[in-house]
């Protein structure tokens, strides 16, 4: 699934370390979710988006959720 | 890429508490120590695998699902294939050979399960990695 983690993350100037920090989960689970490799669950993706203190959609795009 | 040390701890208790269990112990406290060994390596292994975020526990299920059976049919399939090999069949009877007390047949089973154990854990490892690269 795309997201705007990467552009939010560095607006703010924070690493993905950082942000892992924030978000309590690991480095490499940032990196998976910033490039799209992994979908986060509900609960994970409803925290990314707390800490940047935006809405879901605002934090990933749902366009292409509909492609299989 | 960050490497979980946790493992470590079952690993060392599994590979130093072999050893532990052979000559000189009585054959009761053989048995209370190798179920008390395993049991204590699959809990380690068991608390490693569910710990950890969402992502983590991902790639620690996509590894045993892969890597396991992967490990356990090479470990199969190489057993078999040692039955006709004579070079390879006589090296694990020369160290049969050397059971001490727990007898022949026990050594060369002991040795089956180490050598299984040991392409699981690293069919698991290789999986694990694998999963980690796929998703930079």
């Amino acid at each position: 699934m795309k997201n705007n983690i990467r552009e939010l993350r560095t607006e703010r100037g924070w690493s993905q370390a950082e942000l892992a920090l924030r978000v309590r989960v690991s480095r490499n689970s940032i990196n998976a979710v910033e490039n799209g490799k992994f979908d986060p669950s509900l609960p994970l993706a409803f925290r990314i988006a707390q800490v940047f203190e935006s809405s879901i959609e605002s934090v990933f795009d749902a366009a292409d959720i509909w492609q299989d | 890429m960050t490497f979980d040390l946790r493992w470590l701890s079952p690993t060392a208790a599994f590979l130093v508490g072999i050893p532990l269990l052979g000559e000189g112990v009585v054959p009761p406290a053989r048995l209370a120590g190798a179920v008390l060994l395993v049991g204590f390596t699959l809990w380690g292994y068991l608390r490693c695998r569910k710990q950890g975020d969402e992502v983590v526990r991902a790639a620690n299920t996509a590894a045993v699902a892969l890597g396991a059976p992967f490990g356990l049919g090479l470990a199969i399939g190489t057993i078999f294939a040692v039955r006709f090999l004579p070079g390879a069949r006589g090296l694990v009877e020369q160290a049969a050979g050397h059971a001490g007390s727990i007898g022949p047949v026990a050594a060369a089973f002991g040795l089956g399960v180490l050598f299984t154990a040991s392409l699981i854990v690293t069919a698991t490892s290789c999986a694990w990695a694998a999963w980690w690269l796929s998703k930079r």
